[in-house]
């Protein structure tokens, strides 16, 4: 744990933090979902969340999508990232960001229908960053990771006890929901030939969603050991990139949670690189203005 | 074992980490218990219920000034939810005459309590008026997400059906046109 909290390592797991929330709201910015382009909406749905039911009873929902209270929250959370990027080791910061960006969700998936899970990788990771000093940080830092088995293996769990896991028209059913407005749309595109086939040789589809509730599973061995960690990075991509194609989800944004299975020691090395290659260009630009 | 470590190292941090750990490992129990999930203790539930197989599959198509709109190509995936899924309640509400989905259900899990006498409650449901003011609202959003604002739409529910990705359109029916 303590491993993480060396300066240099915190130095660039923070920026990467900070690199990953930025990345996800420019993709939100392009993709017309801030609150101000949403054009005020209309219909809302709260379900059984208390948290819901608080954004609408105070009047916050209003208030975010159809007064200029919508520019100030993102602006300010860009402000904050900014902020955070130049004081990375004032945690207030980084739990400032957490809280805008998860109001920011929780607004856009009250007016969307649904109550997306898409982006809560960037809120947890920020959250775990608001702790600063050594010990805290490491405690946060570790915890992070155990979160992301714990998101990942209770997916299968769920699976497991309700018995989809079972379900041999599972994957076949998951993907025509998803996928039939696509398919009907482009019936000649490769995409939807590979749709096909998959719906032919439902086998194939079959065996492919096993490797899914897979990846799932081994994530509880995340909570044992951290031998696997060099493959619980990486399969959430395959996982994810599986979920895309096949059930039209786009999940991108929880691979936030993958650095936390990252070694302290690969993050001590590229601070060093990056360490090196500042030294050498500043060691250049004093050559040339000399 | 990481598990173990992770808790005594928060047992022995603060009283202040005992309450946050104690406080997240018991709402997160209590909530999957119940399976309603409480904003930040997320539940990762997602497709796990069984899908049972189904010979139709419906989608909304949209029609802008005369020209079809393709989601896939014209928008990325949190406008296409925010158009699509929202539109998917409205017809919901569309079925129930306008009433809110949440008073339905709750009047029906729960029937004993008055709901609509509980100025709380109905406070944070959709009104009438939101639900008739909506079709105006997706065209606007629309409008935004394609980059030019159409004169008219129409919004169709459309079924089709068919099996290993080919699939022919037995039914197409009106929602809105604005």
């Amino acid at each position: 744990m303590m491993a993480y909290s060396t300066t240099d390592t915190q130095l660039m797991i923070r920026r990467t933090v900070l690199l990953a929330v930025a990345v996800s709201l420019i993709y939100r910015f392009i993709a017309v979902s801030y609150p101000h382009q949403m054009e005020e909406p209309l219909l809302t749905s709260p379900g059984l969340d208390l948290f819901y039911w608080f954004w609408i009873l105070t009047g916050m929902a209003e208030l975010m999508t159809a007064t200029v209270y919508g520019y100030i929250h993102m602006a300010a959370l860009w402000i904050l990232l900014i902020i955070a990027w130049f004081r990375p080791f004032q945690g207030i910061w980084f739990g400032l960001i957490a809280l805008f960006f998860l109001t920011f969700m929780v607004n856009y998936n009250l007016y969307s229908g649904h109550h997306t899970h898409c982006a809560w990788g960037i809120f947890l990771a920020t959250l775990a960053l608001a702790a600063t000093r050594p010990v805290a940080f490491g405690i946060s830092w570790s915890a992070l990771r155990l979160y992301a088995c714990y998101l990942y293996g209770s997916a299968f769990l769920w699976k497991l006890f309700r018995g989809s896991l079972w379900h041999s028209e599972q994957a076949r059913t998951v993907l025509e929901v998803n996928l039939a407005h696509y398919m009907h749309l482009h019936p000649d595109t490769l995409l939807t030939q590979v749709y096909e086939f998959l719906l032919v040789y439902s086998i194939v589809l079959f065996l492919l969603y096993c490797l899914a509730m897979a990846i799932e599973c081994v994530f509880l061995a995340g909570f044992f050991t951290r031998r696997w960690d060099g493959i619980l990075f990486f399969v959430p991509i395959l996982l994810h990139s599986g979920t895309y194609f096949m059930a039209d989800v786009m999940f991108f944004e929880m691979l936030v949670l993958n650095l936390a299975f990252i070694p302290a020691r690969y993050w001590a090395s590229a601070a060093k690189k990056i360490d090196q290659l500042n030294t050498l260009l500043h060691a250049k630009a004093n050559h040339t203005s000399g | 074992m990481e598990l173990a470590t992770l808790i005594k190292s928060v047992w022995s941090y603060s009283p202040a980490a005992r309450v946050l750990l104690i406080t997240f490992m018991a709402v997160t129990l209590l909530t999957h218990i119940a399976g309603i999930q409480q904003t930040p203790f997320f539940i990762w539930g997602m497709y796990s219920e069984k899908y049972s197989q189904q010979n139709e599959y419906h989608y909304y198509r949209v029609v802008a000034d005369g020209k079809l709109v393709n989601p896939f190509s014209t928008m990325y995936h949190p406008a296409r939810h925010l158009l699509y899924r929202s539109l998917q309640d409205w017809e919901k509400m569309h079925r129930l005459e306008g009433g809110d989905i949440l008073l339905d259900y709750m009047e029906n899990k729960v029937p004993d309590v008055s709901w609509q006498e509980k100025a709380w409650f109905m406070a944070g449901l959709n009104s009438r008026d939101e639900f008739m003011a909506y079709p105006e609202w997706f065209k606007r959003y629309l409008g935004r997400v394609t980059g030019t604002a159409p004169h008219h739409i129409s919004v169709y529910r459309v079924t089709v059906t068919g099996s290993h990705g080919a699939y022919i359109e037995i039914a197409s029916v009106k929602l809105f046109d604005i």
